[in-house]
């Protein structure tokens, strides 16, 4: 792989799309729908099984938008768990899941750092994210920390995007959602969502270059 | 910085550690079920707030109305003039009974009316 490449990865606006990143949305899982069905008729066992299966689906996703901000991320996700609660029962069979709960995820999400800006406890400035320190006071070990260095850098680059394009980059990065998934999902044409995907990777890794780091 | 110096970040592992370590561990299930059944308890309240001040504004509206077609029946009470032949006399009255009488010189019943209308309407603040 050339150096170019390398640099901002596997998304270009000129290239074409691989077949598994244009493919359809995957199928849900048999279990998944099953205790999805159970916890539409109000089986909270069926609810927090199926809750459980996708936790850390949830959680992430939820942190990546909040743009790792341990507390609104635990406040997205809670939210997000009892939105899924209460909408589940109006959930139609014929819809993606996946779709449907990533869905509640972003819109409680969104409506956290809404609520958040507007009671301004907390806001989502770049001057906040700037100052936020490199050191960790659990780290133990110079790869421990350089690896909380990382992070943090990472999470202030992230900070400074849009939170649609860093829970985008997250889905498919992390949870490897295709983009004709993320397309679906967001409401958007695939090629919208290629070269968003595309410049926010290069946005995020000039940012990055400045701090110091390449991303890979 | 040199080219040496520069560190690495892996985008999917590095976005993942970034997410499970600040995401909750885990769900607290005692609490969603708790808020999710407050929740249409606030609405039910919103809504009959909604609705109070709904009723509230209606009934300030139509007590409004007729306070202000109160000021029409007193002109009506003007219906009750009579008009005698030479001079032409006008009695206006009141809820309380007659209490003044104006003269006036015309033939015509309609300018008669009109005048005693405008004449009440101008000095309903003051009386006569």
């Amino acid at each position: 792989m050339s150096a170019e490449k390398k640099e901002f990865g596997r998304l270009k606006p000129d290239e074409s799309a691989a077949g598994e990143q244009l493919s359809l949305p995957a199928a849900d899982d048999p279990v998944d729908l099953s205790l999805a069905e159970h916890a539409a008729k109000g089986d909270k066992g069926a609810f927090e099984r199926l809750m459980w299966r996708w936790w850390d689906r949830i959680r992430g996703y939820c942190a990546a938008f909040v743009a790792f901000d341990p507390e609104l991320a635990e406040e997205a996700a809670q939210e997000s768990l009892i939105r899924m609660y209460k909408a589940l029962p109006r959930w139609r069979k014929e819809s993606p899941l996946g779709g449907y709960l990533y869905g509640i995820c972003r819109t409680a999400s969104l409506d956290v750092i809404r609520s958040r800006a507007r009671h301004s406890a907390r806001s989502m400035s770049v001057e906040d994210f700037d100052s936020l320190s490199l050191e960790s006071p659990h780290s133990t070990g110079e790869a421990n920390v350089l690896q909380e260095e990382a992070n943090q850098m990472l999470a202030k680059a992230m900070q400074r995007l849009d939170p649609e394009d860093r829970s985008m980059l997250y889905l498919h990065e992390v949870e490897g959602k295709g983009l004709a998934e993320l397309g679906t999902m967001y409401n958007l044409p695939v090629g919208t969502v290629k070269s968003r995907l595309f410049r926010v990777r290069e946005k995020l890794s000039v940012m990055l270059k400045e701090m110091g780091y390449e991303l890979r | 910085m040199s080219s040496a110096e520069k560190k690495e970040i892996y985008l999917k592992d590095a976005l993942k550690d970034a997410a499970m370590s600040t995401a909750p561990s885990f769900p607290d299930f005692a609490d969603v079920y708790r808020k999710a059944e407050q929740r249409p308890r606030k609405i039910r309240r919103i809504v009959f707030s909604a609705a109070i001040t709904a009723v509230a504004a209606a009934a300030s509206f139509w007590i409004g109305i007729a306070w202000h077609s109160q000021t029409s029946r007193d002109i009506a009470l003007i219906d009750s003039w009579t008009v005698s032949t030479a001079p032409v006399a006008v009695s206006v009255s009141t809820t309380q009974g007659a209490q003044n009488e104006i003269v006036l010189s015309t033939y015509q019943t309609s300018p008669v009316n009109l005048f005693v209308q405008d004449l009440w309407e101008s000095s309903a603040g003051t009386g006569l």
